[in-house]
């Protein structure tokens, strides 16, 4: 409440470097830990040793010890696909929630996780090889969310409240097609189960190159639009009076988040509550502008989940979906009752 | 009726048509309004003011009839130049609550000049920074400019919108309704704010409910059923007869000065 | 030769553990699966089972006959076909069991159909062999409950006896291999104390989950990696080939990863009478050289 004018004022960016700098470091601090600890004990002089040893098999394509390989081709790429699809989850939540204006929107409000959980559901019970289970994953959330635009549009106009009915009506229908699949095909539950709940115990370096491209275009897309969705904070009249194309906005954030999420949940399986709580922790410490929302809040989805599945991995709750939840819910209520107080 | 002053300096309605919905609600309005002027809008519940001020702004397209603005056809500007000269404050704006006060304001600044009308094109100059703090200045708005918009009280909020419409140094302010769920202190308030910037050759155009509040404005419009009833000077338009016939109700019209004052009787 | 005393010896042994066989006296009271007591008026005649392994232990004791209904994955033996499939575990169809008019109806302890039976009047028993040793109990909790003791025993007998072949031959084994067995793709795996966990072993295996992990445990692939298994069943060679970090392990270069018969799965998820015959199935995959 001081009169003076912080120094960082006079950008329109509140970065906040002290925190930020300090996010930066818990996530390498995260990453550190996580590439170091795992079900398997390797000591960290050996952990170091493995990945000179995985790098220098890339080129002389020397076979890797078991402990070599449990770092440079399992621990490795599950970290970074934390990294990536914790980052990815957030910043499409912290989009969503901007271009809703609706603080419990997240990334699965349009349909996205309920489409990838039946295509993922439909090739698991029908015995489909299993590298052909994201891929119809991805494929049915991405029609899922196209569903759920069609049905929402009014013209060349997607009303908000439209999106996010017709957002819960596909969500609810899809699942319903789930479950009665589930239940047709009962030996299998189990396994549409544990995809269901997110696991990253299967993600390669090969998973990972397949999500990038989509999480980098979609992120991308999202990042470049920070300034635009603080206008929409606004109200969409007030909106365009700056002149903003409300509608072209709308539907490029919605197709950016939800190619990203899309891609995420179909290889690593729904994870939930990464995409509501963060942009909101977020907002509390760098405040609600988009262009520093949006890349602290990949920051730390990032961090949270690499956290999130380590303790996944070391602990018996062995799927970080369910940690995630487990963590999330309890947390979001503390922020909604210490919002109420403000 | 006077005839609409044409060239350079005014935004005019000419014989507009436009649909709110598939309701007609505003039906063949002419009136002009100028550079340097607070003219306020009033007229009853459903009257047309919203759909007329958001027609002048290029927010809803007429059937018929046109909007010039600086006596080029509205529909000729492109979005940026229309978002740098026409400010608007809509009726019950929302306000981000987490954001600070100065990054809201500095929001009026530049958008519309965009890439796609997305996509900042260029960097944040001091040229913006002086005009964000001119705005905050104006509107007595520079002490809190960085607190958080949720710690704020209405009438606070109301000044915050007024700034940010300001940051982006347009040459018409049209605002809707800007003293709703305001106490009178506050209400009188925005009505000084905009008189002020009336004066400083800002064309500031106000549609209000409070009609003593309307009578401090240079001008009237008086608008019923979509169609324009009377406009000029205050006690040219604020007649019982006018009133009568705009709200069906008695008044009796006092005079302070030469500003009316409305008394409605039982 | 020198099998043949150890054979008769165990036998004997089984036999004197084993209450005298003789007709079962109704009324019958029990403790079933789900802890409650049941009491059985008259031998059964009618029976409903909504439990694979169940439907093959009665018919494996001569009930067979007595069957009026089955679930909707009992499929052996062959008699057991023809009968009226009445749903699985989530979606059992309740009111064509009550039109069936059994007077017994043998469930599993999961699902919802106790309630909804005993309320239409019905008796209901739930049974569920889930261990290894269990499989033996139940089946002579079964012969109790339908009258069919002496078969029960009988066929306890012979399973054991079947067993016993196998086992001698693994136990012998020159070597064991270190083994995973997959249950399904997420990975799930067994543990040692589990059902199929005891089979694994029998079969002359070492399981590479240890007890602590539980009996269905998920497992991080970091610990089968780091154990580097000589054998894996329950998944393709391609499969286990295309997982991170997996193409090096030794079963995969070996060739040593078995995707499981479809007839082996079925009855290795079967706690009942063919249970030895899951087990030769087994310990052929595991040791093809004792089985030439």
């Amino acid at each position: 409440m001081s009169l003076e004018r912080p120094a960082a004022a006079s950008t329109p960016r509140p970065w906040r470097l002290g925190r930020t700098a300090a996010l930066v470091a818990v996530l390498l601090a995260a990453v550190v830990l996580a590439v170091g600890l795992g079900s398997v004990t390797i000591p960290p002089a050996e952990v170091l040793g493995a990945l000179g040893r995985g790098v220098t098999s890339l080129w002389t394509g020397a076979a890797l010890s078991p402990e070599d390989t449990i770092v440079w081709q399992l621990r490795l790429p599950r970290v970074a696909m934390g990294v990536l699809v914790g980052a990815c989850l957030a910043v499409c939540g912290a989009a969503f929630q901007g271009v809703f204006r609706n603080p419990l929107a997240d990334p699965y409000l349009l349909g996205v996780a309920s489409g990838a959980g039946l295509g993922a559901t439909v090739a698991i019970v029908a015995g489909w090889p299993r590298p052909l289970v994201p891929v119809v994953a991805l494929a049915a959330a991405l029609g899922a969310v196209s569903l759920t635009l069609a049905l929402a549009r009014e013209g060349r106009r997607l009303p908000p409240t439209r999106l996010i009915l017709a957002g819960v009506v596909v969500g609810s229908v899809l699942s319903a097609v789930s479950t009665f699949l589930i239940l047709r095909g009962e030996d299998r539950a189990r396994q549409v189960l544990a995809y269901t709940l997110g696991d990253l115990g299967f993600s390669g370096w090969g998973d990972l190159a397949t999500v990038l491209p989509y999480a980098l275009a979609g992120g991308g897309v999202l990042l470049a639009l920070g300034r635009a969705l603080d206008t929409l904070g606004l109200g969409d009249l007030t909106a365009r009076s700056l002149g903003v194309p409300v509608e072209r906005l709308r539907l490029l954030v919605v197709l950016a988040a939800s190619v990203a999420t899309a891609a995420a949940v179909a290889y690593v399986g729904i994870i939930g509550f990464v995409g509501l709580v963060v942009p909101h922790v977020v907002r509390l410490a760098w405040g609600a502008g988009h262009r520093v929302l949006l890349p602290i809040s990949a920051l730390a989805g990032g961090t949270l989940l690499v956290l999130a599945d380590l303790l996944a991995r070391t602990t018996p709750l062995s799927q970080v979906g369910v940690v995630t939840t487990l963590l999330g819910g309890p947390f979001f209520l503390w922020l909604l009752r210490r919002g109420g107080h403000e | 009726m006077s005839s609409p002053v044409t060239g350079t300096g005014t935004l005019e309605a000419r014989d507009l048509h436009v649909r709110a919905g598939s309701f007609p609600a505003v039906r063949g309005v002419t009136a002009a309004f100028r550079e340097g002027e607070f003219c306020a809008v009033i007229g009853p519940n459903g009257a047309g003011k919203s759909t007329l001020l958001r027609a002048l702004l290029g927010l809803t397209s007429p059937q018929a009839g046109e909007v010039r603005l600086l006596g080029r056809s509205l529909p000729e500007w492109t979005r940026a130049e229309r978002a740098r000269t026409l400010a608007y404050l809509a009726q019950g704006e929302g306000l981000p609550e987490a954001a600070r006060v100065r990054d809201v304001v500095a929001l009026g600044r530049g958008a519309g000049d965009w890439a796609w009308g997305l996509i900042p094109r260029r960097p944040w100059t001091a040229e913006d920074e002086a005009a964000v703090e001119r705005a905050l200045e104006r509107t007595d708005t520079a002490h809190f400019a960085e607190r958080r918009v949720s710690e704020l009280s209405g009438g606070e909020r109301q000044r915050v919108s007024l700034a940010r419409a300001l940051a982006a140094q347009p040459r018409f302010l049209l605002l809707d309704e800007p003293t709703n769920h305001l106490d009178l202190a506050y209400g009188l308030d925005i009505i000084r704010h905009a008189r002020c910037e009336a004066a400083g050759g800002l064309g500031v155009v106000a549609v209000l409910h409070d009609l003593n509040l309307a009578a401090r404005a240079d001008r009237l419009v008086l608008l019923h059923r979509g169609q324009v009833l009377a406009q000029g000077t205050p006690a040219g338009v604020l007649t019982p007869a006018h009133l009568h016939a705009a709200y069906r109700l008695r008044v009796r019209v006092l005079h302070d000065g030469d500003r009316p004052l409305i008394l409605p009787e039982d | 030769m020198k099998t043949l005393p150890a054979k008769t010896a165990l036998a004997a042994s089984l036999l004197a553990l084993l209450p005298a066989a003789a007709a079962t006296t109704y009324p019958l009271t029990l403790t079933d699966d789900l802890g409650r007591k049941v009491t059985l008026k008259a031998e059964p005649r009618r029976i409903v089972s909504m439990l694979p392994s169940t439907s093959e232990t009665l018919c494996a004791i001569g009930a067979c006959d007595k069957l009026v209904g089955v679930d909707d994955y009992s499929d052996f033996p062959q008699q057991v076909q023809r009968l009226p499939k009445l749903g699985g575990l989530y979606d059992p169809k309740v009111e064509q069991i009550v039109a069936l008019k059994p007077d017994l109806v043998l469930v599993s302890k999961y699902g919802k159909l106790e309630a909804p039976l005993t309320q239409a009047g019905l008796t209901v028993v739930a049974v569920n062999p889930e261990t290894y040793d269990e499989v033996f109990s139940k089946t002579l909790t079964l012969g109790r409950i339908v009258n069919r003791e002496t078969q029960a025993k009988n066929l306890v007998l012979n399973m054991r006896r079947e067993i016993a072949k196998v086992e001698i031959l693994t136990k012998n084994a020159a070597r064991k291999p270190t083994a995973y067995f997959e249950i399904d793709p997420t990975p799930y795996s067994i543990g040692p104390n589990s059902f199929m966990g005891v089979l694994l072993t029998k079969a002359g295996a070492r399981n590479i989950i240890p007890a602590s992990l539980g009996d269905f445990p998920k497992v991080d692939p970091e610990l089968i990696v780091k154990a580097n298994p000589e054998l894996m069943l329950g998944l393709s060679r391609q499969q286990a080939a295309a997982r991170p970090g997996w193409s090096g392990l030794r079963a995969v270069k070996t060739g040593r990863v078995i995707e499981l018969p479809k007839e082996l799965r079925t009855i290795l998820s079967r706690p009942g009478p063919r249970l030895p015959q899951a087990l030769r199935g087994l310990a052929q995959l595991v040791h093809p050289e004792l089985f030439r």
